[in-house]
């Protein structure tokens, strides 16, 4: 399994060195370029000061070249500095990635609590009343557009009903109270968006392993339902699960970038967003960057979950 | 050529399909929608209302005998822009999933079928684009300038140019699961005999991939195609709602939306109508989807 | 034969229905048996037959949604179709212990041999932890895996099928049960593998007094072990009897067709087969060919090679039948597969009447025709039986659509089968008669040469015959040679001239049949003839 593990790991940080690359080439695609911001910013400014401040800058350096600065850079623990928010990059960075996990993980172990149960059950008894109806509702978990989601939830919780705020992040010294409602509603849209996904996984998974010919096996010894779902069916059915649960990461992300836009949640998702509406390219670059690599940790911690749940693969 | 008595699997799944009821209620729903929004130009020339016309007198008008939904916030027929918003999210639903669909088989039969170190790289690189934060990427993307990535300026600023871009960017994405399951298929069928029997006869490689293996890749071809048609229909519209994907004065359901915020109180069916079309426009297509899967799968069960 | 105490088992009526639409399919049709105290009863059918269904219906573990509509399973007194599932548990894996088909599908591949060997007596006794481990490790012992000790922490995965199948055989004797129904349990296991799970089931019934009820398609295969036989067709059983006796005198005429159709080691060639001359010029040959495989190493590749052909020579003479008899992973199939240029070999050349083969070189591929085991996979089942068998000649491009009309029509006929049927798919034939379409596919481009891979293990005995006799005649009526494929001895002695021993990716034994049959010189050789299933002598 070491061997396994060292060749992820080079895995991850291969497809993270394409991704620098493919990220830095982008955004130096995006409309307009810090200076013509100057000039716009400044009217005094003369073409003949652009072409210096080009040169002072680096930018008349050719692509690579800048791509390998900006890495040393990087590397050195110079991260740039944010225009918008007249902050080094990674002072803005890290709180961000700190609500985001917060909002994500709640969402994400929310999910999980609805939708394995609720999986469960429902793939014990395929074609079943609850089965139907799981399955509608999870359809239509997955099928509707997040931002539509958060805008009725916004309408119906913060303005009709005004039970929640419509958003915004707890305020600072907030008490326990006040900060979870302000969580409600996000996580919410969050969840709601994973859940149906979530459930139709876990009842496929079930139904397939109900069918195995080990459960068969179980059943012949005189084992009871209760065994036969708790040691038989529960841990063979969350592989598949698992794997498939690592893959939504990046779904996940993307969820929380309309989420936390819609909430005005002060995230990655919204930094992201921001950044790249605001022309603020040292801060967008760094926080793809970093959102790309959360999404492939979580990835790969959940992969190396699966190899320690599945002997097949623990004993290769 | 039909012989007496032959049943091919085609029928097979057909008569499962029908049987799954909400499956088949979705496929007439899309059919109806399909043919209206198809119809939007004729149902406004008989209406004898411009879609596009601005008209601040008529701003937020309730419904009535002439505008069936009443009028949005710059005095244009609801129900029309849904119809034509409908023609450009479906258009770039079908299409995008469809190019996502050659990508991916395409992607998909090579590795499975050819095998070794090239379906390594393959679904390593599939693997890498399934884990990605995709919904930042495509952001970045719609939101690069196309003069500076090369195009011409008369083609950057042409009217489709915005069609196209935001097909090429969900295709981009919208691969991966064709092709992994694609490649699925193709790897199972390799190694049957009946694609070992064709090449003792002396099929070749390509005569083998067209003949042999695509068409039993074709089921789980069609059912990843029919649901990304959906996962296509909602990045389209969180795209354009955020303002990088259709461009207004064109209708889409998502950019519709981008004022719905502000709009909620003065015209709440601004805020609800084109939401409600995503959202049973893709819940109908998953239900579709899904009722395909199990008439070509009947093991499967709703997986 | 062991003698049999009072009656165990009674089975009165049973009936096992499956609801289809608005209907329902009978698969157990009123079936009466029963199986005293330490007896073996064997019940034997062809696949469809039943047989399966009616065992799994003893402890009512019948695959939803079929379920016992009527008759009665009364084990000492208990009708168990009247318990309650709660109070069925203490009777499964206590009173009655069940072996499977697949023992790798049939294991919990995420626990360990041990906790699964370790779960039956957890449910049925009240002993403590130690105990239980201390009692499966015994068990395991008994069921001779070796090492029982580091066995105990073990996946599935980590075991061959042999060793898999005798970890089932220990969780399922671990409890002392009064009746072992084994469902099976030797047909996915290897020729050699296969008597000595036999043994070990037989050894296990005479030390623990246990009851066996042995489902099988292949009489032969019981006739060893089982003291009665029960022959099932169509949901019912058409005799019963003794061993000896229905073997030896068979009343109805199914259990005469089932038997005739085994196929037993000495019954001599096919009656129509001709002696072919085995020497001079061979039609095909292969000098030299070998294959290695790199073993799994992922990115970097690499870890070594692992040969599964070494340096091989064969020659196929015209009209000649030439058996390869093999163990399974013996290279036999890797050998036929380069011998077609299937597969690439690392050294040696295939030759057509002393040319050198290229790869898919035209001649080769006219010539020399295959066929395969899996009826149900070497079919493409999308395609009309028309268009599987107008492909050899579409590719090979020498003939009009109406000439390939005719040629499907006369292949059809060759093989016994209506041209009419040539619009249906494969899913709507039996696995016989697709076998008989994969020859109709092989015979259309009038080869020289048909290799066969194992053509007739995954049917019916009775079809197995058929089959045999169609490529008898066949080879007599069209002059073909043929390279038969085997791990079956006794399949083997019907139609070859010459075989061909294999083991370990080498030819060790060659020869004229009745020389390696009567004679054999290696113990591979004398392996192989010894693990033909054989029915207790009868009168002809």
């Amino acid at each position: 399994m070491t061997g396994w593990l060292i060749r992820r790991l080079f895995h991850v940080t291969l497809v993270m060195a394409i991704m620098s690359v493919v990220i830095y080439a982008l955004i130096g695609l995006m409309p307009g370029d810090p200076i013509d911001l100057m000039i716009a910013a400044d009217p005094k400014m003369t073409p003949a000061d652009a072409v210096r401040l080009r040169g002072l800058y680096g930018l008349d350096l050719p692509l690579t070249t800048r791509y390998w600065n900006w890495l040393t850079a990087l590397f050195s623990g110079d991260l740039g500095y944010s225009r918008l928010y007249g902050q080094p990059v990674g002072a803005v960075l890290l709180p961000a990635l700190a609500a985001t996990l917060k909002l994500l993980g709640l969402a994400f172990i929310l999910s999980l609590l609805i939708a394995l149960p609720i999986g469960i059950i429902a793939g014990l008894r395929p074609q079943g009343v609850l089965d139907y109806g799981v399955n509608f509702v999870a359809f239509a978990g997955v099928s509707v557009p997040q931002f539509w989601l958060a805008l009725l939830l916004i309408i119906l919780f913060a303005v009709q009903l005004q039970w929640l705020p419509a958003g915004g992040p707890p305020p600072a010294g907030a008490g326990l109270q006040i900060t979870l409602i302000h969580y409600i509603l996000p996580v919410l849209c969050i969840t709601i968006a994973s859940v149906g996904d979530h459930t139709r996984f876990i009842r496929a998974s079930v139904i397939d392993v109900m069918r195995q010919d080990y459960i068969r096996t179980a059943i012949a010894k005189g084992a009871g339902p209760g065994r036969i779902i708790l040691r038989h069916t529960l841990r063979n059915a969350m592989l598949p699960v698992v794997t498939v649960i690592a893959l939504d990461f990046g779904f996940l992300f993307s969820g929380a970038l309309i989420t936390e836009t819609m909430f005005a949640w002060p995230g990655m998702g919204k930094l992201i967003f921001d950044s790249i509406m605001g022309n603020d390219f040292n801060l967008a670059l760094v926080a793809l960057l970093l959102a790309t690599f959360v999404t492939l940790a979580g990835n790969l911690l959940a992969d190396i979950a699966y190899a320690l749940l599945d002997p097949r693969i623990r004993y290769k | 050529m039909r012989a007496p008595g032959a049943i091919s699997p085609l029928r097979l799944a057909a008569a499962r399909f029908v049987r799954h009821r909400m499956a088949l209620i979705s496929a007439i729903f899309l059919a109806l929608l399909a043919l209206l929004v198809i119809a939007a130009p004729l149902i406004a020339r008989m209406m004898n209302i411009d879609p596009e016309a601005v008209n601040l007198l008529t701003r937020f008008g309730p419904p009535d005998g002439r505008h069936l939904l009443g009028t949005d916030e710059l005095g244009r027929d609801l129900m029309l822009r849904l119809l034509l918003g409908g023609q450009v999210s479906l258009l770039i639903g079908l299409t995008g999933a469809l190019a996502a669909a050659v990508i991916g088989s395409t992607i998909g039969l090579l590795a499975g079928y050819i095998g070794g170190r090239l379906d390594d790289l393959l679904m390593r690189l599939t693997d890498s684009v399934i884990a990605l934060p995709a919904l930042p990427l495509l952001i970045v993307l719609a939101a690069i300038d196309l003069e500076k990535a090369g195009l011409p300026a008369s083609l950057a600023q042409s009217e489709h140019v915005s069609l196209i871009r935001i097909i090429v960017i969900v295709a981009l994405f919208g691969w991966v699961k064709v092709a992994r399951l694609t490649r699925a298929a193709a790897l199972a069928a390799r190694n049957r005999d009946y694609v070992l029997a064709a090449r003792s006869v002396g099929a070749g490689p390509l005569r083998i991939m067209a003949y042999h293996i695509l068409p039993n890749a074709t089921g789980p071809i069609i059912v990843a195609t029919t649901l990304s048609v959906g996962n296509v229909i909602l990045l389209e519209s969180v795209l354009s709602f955020l303002g990088l994907g259709i461009q207004p004065p064109t209708p889409s359901w998502g950019n519709m939306l981008t004022n719905a915020q502000e709009l909620i109180w003065t015209a709440p069916a601004l805020a609800i109508l084109p939401g409600l079309a995503i959202f049973l426009t893709v819940i109908a297509v998953n239900f579709l989807g899904d009722g395909l899967q199990d008439a070509i799968d009947p093991r499967s069960e709703g997986r | 034969m062991t003698d049999t105490g009072p009656r165990l088992l009674t089975v009165e009526g049973l009936t096992v229905r499956f609801p289809l639409g608005k209907g329902s399919v009978t698969a157990v049709d009123g079936i009466s048996f029963h199986i005293d105290r330490g007896e073996a009863l064997g019940l034997a059918g062809e696949s469809g037959s039943g047989k399966t269904m009616a065992a799994l219906a003893i402890p009512r573990i019948i695959p939803r949604p079929g379920r016992i509509d009527s008759g009665s399973v009364v084990l000492d007194g208990t009708d168990l179709t009247r318990l309650s599932e709660r109070q069925l548990r203490p009777v499964r894996g206590r009173r009655i212990g069940m072996i499977f088909q697949e023992p790798m599908s049939s294991l919990n591949p995420t626990m360990t041999i041990g906790a699964q060997v370790a779960e039956t007596l957890q449910l049925h006794t009240g002993l403590t932890g130690t105990e239980v481990a201390d009692h499966a490790r015994a068990m395991l012992e008994r069921v001779r895996l070796p090492d029982p000790g580091s066995m105990m922490t073990r996946y599935p995965h980590q075991l061959s099928g042999g060793m898999q199948q005798r970890a089932m055989i220990a969780m399922a004797l671990a409890c002392d049960p009064d009746l072992l129904i084994a469902d099976e349990p030797t047909t996915a296991l290897d020729v050699t593998v296969q008597a000595e799970i036999l043994d070990l089931i037989d050894e296990a019934r005479r030390d623990l007094g246990m009851a066996v009820l042995f489902i099988t398609h292949n009489i032969a295969v019981v006739g060893r072990i089982a003291d009665r036989l029960a022959i099932m067709k169509e949901g019912r059983i058409v005799e019963t009897g003794k061993t000896a006796e229905l073997i030896a005198s068979p009343r109805s005429d199914y259990a005469r067709h089932l038997l005739n159709a085994v196929p037993r080691l000495g019954a001599g060639p096919h009656p129509r087969k001709q002696q072919a001359e085995t020497s001079g010029q061979p039609v095909l040959a292969m000098r030299g060919i070998s294959k290695s495989y790199p073993l799994a190493g992922g990115l970097f590749g690499g870890r070594g090679r692992k040969t599964v052909l070494h340096p091989t020579d064969l020659e196929i003479h015209a009209g000649e039948t030439l058996a390869i008899v093999g163990a399974s992973g013996c290279g036999k199939t890797t050998l036929a597969r380069c011998l077609t240029r299937l597969i690439d070999a690392d050294s040696g050349e295939v030759m057509l009447d002393d040319t050198v083969m290229g790869r898919n070189d035209r001649r080769l591929r006219h010539a020399v025709q295959m066929i395969f085991q899996d009826p149900f996979g070497s079919l493409n089942p999308r395609w009309s039986i028309r268009a599987i068998l107008r492909e050899p000649m579409q590719i090979a491009g020498q003939t009009s659509a109406d000439q390939q009309v005719l040629a499907v029509d006369r292949a059809l006929q060759q093989v016994g089968l209506d041209p009419a049927m040539a619009g249906r798919y494969p899913h709507q034939f039996s696995g016989g008669q697709r076998q008989r379409i994969a020859i109709a596919r092989a015979l259309i481009l009038n080869p020289r040469v048909i290799v066969a891979d194992e053509p007739v293990s995954a049917l019916d005995v009775s079809v197995q015959a058929q089959i045999l006799d169609l490529l008898a005649d066949l080879q007599v009526e069209l002059g073909l040679s043929i390279l038969l494929i085997s791990h079956d001895i006794a399949v083997v002695e019907r139609l070859a001239d010459r075989i061909a021993v294999m083991a370990e990716g080498r030819i060790v034994e060659t020869g004229p049949t009745r020389d390696i049959l009567g004679n054999p010189q290696t113990p591979t050789a004398r392996n192989l003839i010894a693990a033909v299933p054989r029915l207790p002598e009868r009168a002809a």
